[in-house]
C-alpha cells in the first residue's frame, strides 16, 4: 500500500482546497505534508468570501494580519463596518458570512435611543410605551454568501418592567416571490401554541427566544435562501399591531447568518 | 481508447506516440495528448515524429490517463462528461494504490481537469473525518512532533469539537 503522507505539497493543497476550513483544521493533524499545506495562503484565500478586500476597507478598526489563515481567523470574530452601523463576521466551519445589523439601520415605531456597557453596538433602542410594535429591516442579498438559507434572529433584552410581551407577535421575511411567516414572542411559559380555532395562525410556525452565547436573547424571526447573488433585497419585519400597551423591550439588532 | 494504428494513417491525423515507465507505447492523436500541459510543451520544442517518453508514469496509469483525455477533447454535452467522470471516479477510487498514482501522474503531467477532478474526489473522502480515520484510509505514518501537534491544537483545535 502506498502512503499519502509522500505525496507532493501542491497535490494536497489541491485537495484541502475544495474541502472545507473545518475540514482543513482536522486534516492538519494528519502528518507534515498535510500540516505544511494547511498554512497556505492559496488555501485560505479561496475559503475569504470574493468581495473581502471591500469588506476590510468599510471595517470600522483596522484589521492586522499577516497570513490569509489569520486574516479567516480573525473575520471569525465580528468587526463592525460602516461607520458601527453593522457588525461582520465569517461562520468559522464553513467561511459563509455573517452580518447583524444594529438597530440604527432598523425601522422601530415608538423606540427609544439608550447606550447599554456590554451590547455590541453603541446605541440599542428601547420600547418605551407604544400602543404597538413595528420592527423592519432590509438588508442586499448580494453582500451573503451564495447558496445558503440564512436564518434571520431579532437580538434582544427586555427590561424589569416590562408589559405586553407574552402576546404572540407575527414575523415576515420575505425575498422576492419566497416568504416567510412566524409567530413568536419574548417572554412567556412554554405552552401550545395560540388556539387554531377560527385562527389564520395555525399554519406558521411558533417560536421561542434562546439565550445567544453573549448572554443576549433572540428570537428567530424568519429564514430565506439566497441563490446565484442576485436575488435582491430581503425584507424582515416583526409585529403586534393588537396591543394596547406594550414596553420593556430593548432591539439589539438582528442578525443574518448561515442555517446549519 | 487508445490503440496502435499503421504508420500512414498516424500521418493522416497528426498521431503521437507515448512511451510509459515500463516501456507501453500508445499512439493517440494530438490533440488528445495535448490535455497534458507538460507533453503539450514537449510536442511544441522537439515535434511529434518520435515517440515521446513518459517517464514517470506507468503503463496502467497512462492507458487510463489518455482514456480520460481522449473522452474530454470530444466536447460533449456537459451532462454527458459528468456522468462520464463521475463512473472514471468512481472506478479509480475502488483502488487506493491506482488513486494515488492517477493524482500524481496528472499533477506530473499537468491535466488541470483531472487534476481537479480527483481533488474533488479526495476531498470527499476527507470530509467530517478524524485525523486517526484519514491516516488509517489512506496509509498514513504520523511524523508530527509534540511540539507541532500542539501548535495546530491552538490554532485548529475547535474542529476538534465533538459534531
Amino acid at each position: 500500500m502506498v502512503d499519502f503522507g509522500r505525496l507532493p505539497e501542491e497535490c494536497i493543497l489541491h485537495v484541502l482546497s475544495r474541502t472545507s476550513p473545518e475540514d482543513v483544521c482536522r486534516a492538519a493533524m494528519v502528518c507534515p505534508v498535510f500540516r505544511s499545506a494547511a498554512n497556505f495562503d492559496f488555501l485560505w484565500e479561496k475559503f475569504l468570501p470574493f468581495d473581502v478586500d471591500d469588506i476590510l476597507s468599510r471595517a470600522v478598526d483596522r484589521i492586522e494580519y499577516s497570513s490569509k489563515k489569520e486574516l479567516y481567523f480573525n473575520l471569525c470574530d465580528p468587526i463592525f463596518i460602516d461607520d458601527g452601523k453593522m457588525s461582520f463576521c465569517l461562520e468559522k466551519s464553513s467561511g459563509r458570512k455573517c452580518y447583524m445589523l444594529s438597530p440604527k439601520l432598523l425601522r422601530l415605531e415608538g423606540f427609544e435611543w439608550i447606550s447599554l456597557r456590554d451590547s455590541r453596538f453603541s446605541k440599542v433602542a428601547e420600547l418605551v410605551d407604544g400602543p404597538w410594535l413595528e420592527i423592519y429591516g432590509t438588508l442586499e442579498t448580494k453582500i451573503l454568501s451564495r447558496e445558503t438559507t440564512y436564518g434571520v434572529h431579532l437580538v434582544f433584552s427586555i427590561v424589569e418592567r416590562s408589559r405586553g410581551l407574552d402576546r404572540f407577535h407575527k414575523a415576515t421575511v420575505k425575498l422576492g416571490g419566497n416568504v416567510s411567516h412566524r409567530v413568536g414572542r419574548f417572554r412567556g411559559r412554554k405552552r401550545k401554541q395560540p388556539s387554531s380555532n377560527g385562527s389564520n395562525l395555525a399554519a406558521v410556525e411558533v417560536m421561542e427566544p434562546h439565550r445567544r452565547p453573549d448572554g443576549w436573547m433572540e428570537i428567530e424571526i424568519g429564514e430565506f435562501y439566497t441563490r446565484d447573488g442576485d436575488d435582491g433585497e430581503v425584507k424582515m419585519c416583526v409585529v403586534d399591531n393588537n396591543a394596547r400597551h406594550i414596553s420593556g423591550l430593548i432591539v439589539h439588532g438582528i442578525d443574518i447568518r448561515p442555517k446549519c | 481508447m487508445a490503440t496502435i494504428i499503421t504508420k500512414e494513417q498516424q500521418e493522416k491525423e497528426k498521431m503521437v506516440t507515448l512511451v510509459s515507465s515500463d516501456s507501453e507505447k500508445f499512439v493517440v492523436e494530438q490533440k488528445v495528448a495535448e490535455k497534458s500541459h507538460v507533453i503539450k510543451m514537449v510536442m511544441n520544442c522537439c515535434g511529434i515524429e518520435s515517440p515521446i517518453p513518459v517517464r514517470r508514469v506507468k503503463g496502467d496509469i497512462l492507458k487510463s490517463i489518455l482514456e480520460y483525455c481522449e473522452k474530454h477533447s470530444k466536447g460533449e454535452a456537459q451532462e454527458v462528461m459528468e456522468k462520464w467522470d463521475k463512473e472514471y471516479m468512481d472506478k479509480a477510487e475502488k483502488d487506493l494504490v491506482f488513486f494515488h498514482d492517477l493524482m500524481l501522474a496528472s499533477h506530473f503531467l499537468h491535466i488541470q481537469e483531472l487534476v481537479d477532478l480527483i481533488a474533488v474526489t479526495f476531498a470527499g473522502m476527507l470530509k467530517m473525518k478524524s485525523p486517526e480515520e484519514i491516516r488509517q484510509k489512506f496509509n498514513i505514518n504520523n511524523d508530527l512532533t509534540k511540539e507541532q501537534e500542539e501548535h495546530i491544537m491552538t490554532t485548529f483545535g475547535w474542529a476538534f469539537q465533538p459534531i
